[in-house]
C-alpha cells in the first residue's frame, strides 16, 4: 500500500514537472542567419537554374550535330560515284517509261 | 461600456495590422518580413524545440519554417490565424524531422558506422538536452516525462505537447492541428492516461531495481 502511494506521488509529480515553464528565447542574430540562409539559396537556385540551361542547350547543340552527321553520311551512300551523262540520262528514262517502245504497234500490224 | 468600445477600436486596429502586414509580405516586402520573423520567432522555436529537444535541430527547422512561409504566404487565404498557420508549419516540419531520424535509426548497421566518424557529442546531444525553461529541481524529471511523452502516438503527443509545453488553449491546439474540439479533449485526455500508466510502470521497475 505504502509503495503503491508512493509510485503515484512519484507520478504526481513528474507530471506537474512542465508546470511553471518559461519559453525559450532564440539568438539575436536569427534573423541574420535566416537572411543568410535565403540569399545564399537564391544564388543557389539562380546558378544552378544557369547551369541546368547551359547544360540544355549543350545537349541541344550534340543532338542536332549528331542528327546533321548521320543524315550527311546516308545522303553520300545514295549518291553515284560517277555523274551521269545526259545521253545515258534520256536512255534510262526511255527505258523506265518505255516511250518509243514500237514493238506493240508492229506487232498489230502483222496481224 | 466605453472600455469595451476602446477594446473593440484595439482589435479592429491589430486586425487591419495584419491584414496589412499579410499583404506587405505578399508583395515581398523585406521589412514586412523582418516583422513577421521578429514576432514569432521565439514561438517558432519553442514549438520546435518541445519536439526536438536539441537547440541545434530546432533552430534550423524554425528557420525552414520561415523559409516555406517566405515561399508560400502567397498560398496562405487567410482560413486560420497567421500565427495557427506558422504554428501549424512548425509542427509539421518538426514531425518531419522526427520521423527522418527515426528511419535513419532503422539503419542500426550505417547508423553506427557514421557515428565513428562524427563527433560523439553530438550524438547524445539529444539525449542530454534539457529545455532552458524549465525549473532545475524539476529537470530530472521532467527528462523522465519527455521520454515517455516519445512514446505516445503522433497526435497525443503533438495535442500534448501544445497544450502543456506551449501553453496553447484546446481550441488553439484544434485550429493548429485541425481537429475539432472534442477530439483535441480526447486525444490529451487519453495522452495524460498513457503517460500515468507509462510513468507508473517505469517508477515500479526502477523501485524493483
Amino acid at each position: 500500500m505504502n509503495t503503491q502511494n508512493k509510485t503515484d506521488r512519484e507520478v504526481e509529480k513528474t507530471m506537474q514537472s512542465l508546470d511553471g515553464f518559461q519559453p525559450a528565447k532564440t539568438d539575436p542574430f536569427f534573423y541574420s542567419r535566416l537572411s543568410a540562409k535565403l540569399e545564399n539559396r537564391e544564388e543557389t537556385e539562380l546558378e544552378g537554374s544557369f547551369n541546368y540551361g547551359f547544360a540544355f542547350s549543350m545537349a541541344a547543340v550534340v543532338v542536332f550535330l549528331f542528327l546533321n552527321v548521320i543524315s550527311l553520311s546516308m545522303y553520300q551512300n545514295i549518291i553515284p560515284d560517277e555523274p551521269a551523262t545526259e545521253q545515258e540520262i534520256v536512255e534510262e528514262l526511255t527505258y523506265e517509261y518505255q516511250a518509243l517502245d514500237l514493238s506493240y504497234y508492229q506487232t498489230f500490224e502483222e496481224e | 461600456m466605453q472600455f469595451r468600445n476602446v477594446d473593440i477600436k484595439r482589435v479592429n486596429q491589430k486586425d487591419i495590422e495584419k491584414t496589412s502586414l499579410i499583404e506587405r509580405l505578399q508583395d515581398g516586402d523585406e521589412a514586412a518580413f523582418k516583422q513577421l520573423v521578429n514576432d514569432h520567432k521565439d514561438q517558432v522555436y519553442n514549438t520546435c524545440l518541445g519536439f526536438l529537444r536539441n537547440p541545434h535541430d530546432a533552430e534550423d527547422v524554425s528557420q525552414e519554417v520561415f523559409i516555406q512561409v517566405y515561399d508560400s504566404i502567397n498560398d496562405f487565404r487567410e482560413e486560420a490565424t497567421l500565427s495557427t498557420w506558422i504554428y501549424r508549419i512548425a509542427v509539421t516540419k518538426s514531425l518531419e524531422l522526427i520521423r527522418y531520424r527515426k528511419r535513419q535509426k532503422r539503419f542500426g548497421f550505417f547508423q553506427a558506422l557514421n557515428s565513428l566518424f562524427n563527433n560523439p557529442d553530438e550524438q547524445s546531444d539529444e539525449e542530454s538536452y534539457m529545455h532552458p525553461g524549465i525549473k532545475l529541481e524539476n529537470k530530472e524529471r521532467a527528462k523522465i516525462l519527455f521520454r515517455e511523452i516519445d512514446k505516445l502516438t503522433e497526435k497525443q503527443k503533438v495535442a500534448f505537447t501544445l497544450q502543456k509545453v506551449e501553453g496553447l488553449s484546446y481550441q488553439e491546439v484544434a485550429d493548429v492541428m485541425e481537429q475539432s474540439l472534442s477530439a483535441v479533449e480526447s486525444l490529451i485526455h487519453r495522452a495524460k492516461e498513457n503517460l500515468i500508466k507509462q510513468l507508473r510502470t517505469y517508477y515500479e521497475q526502477n523501485e524493483m531495481d
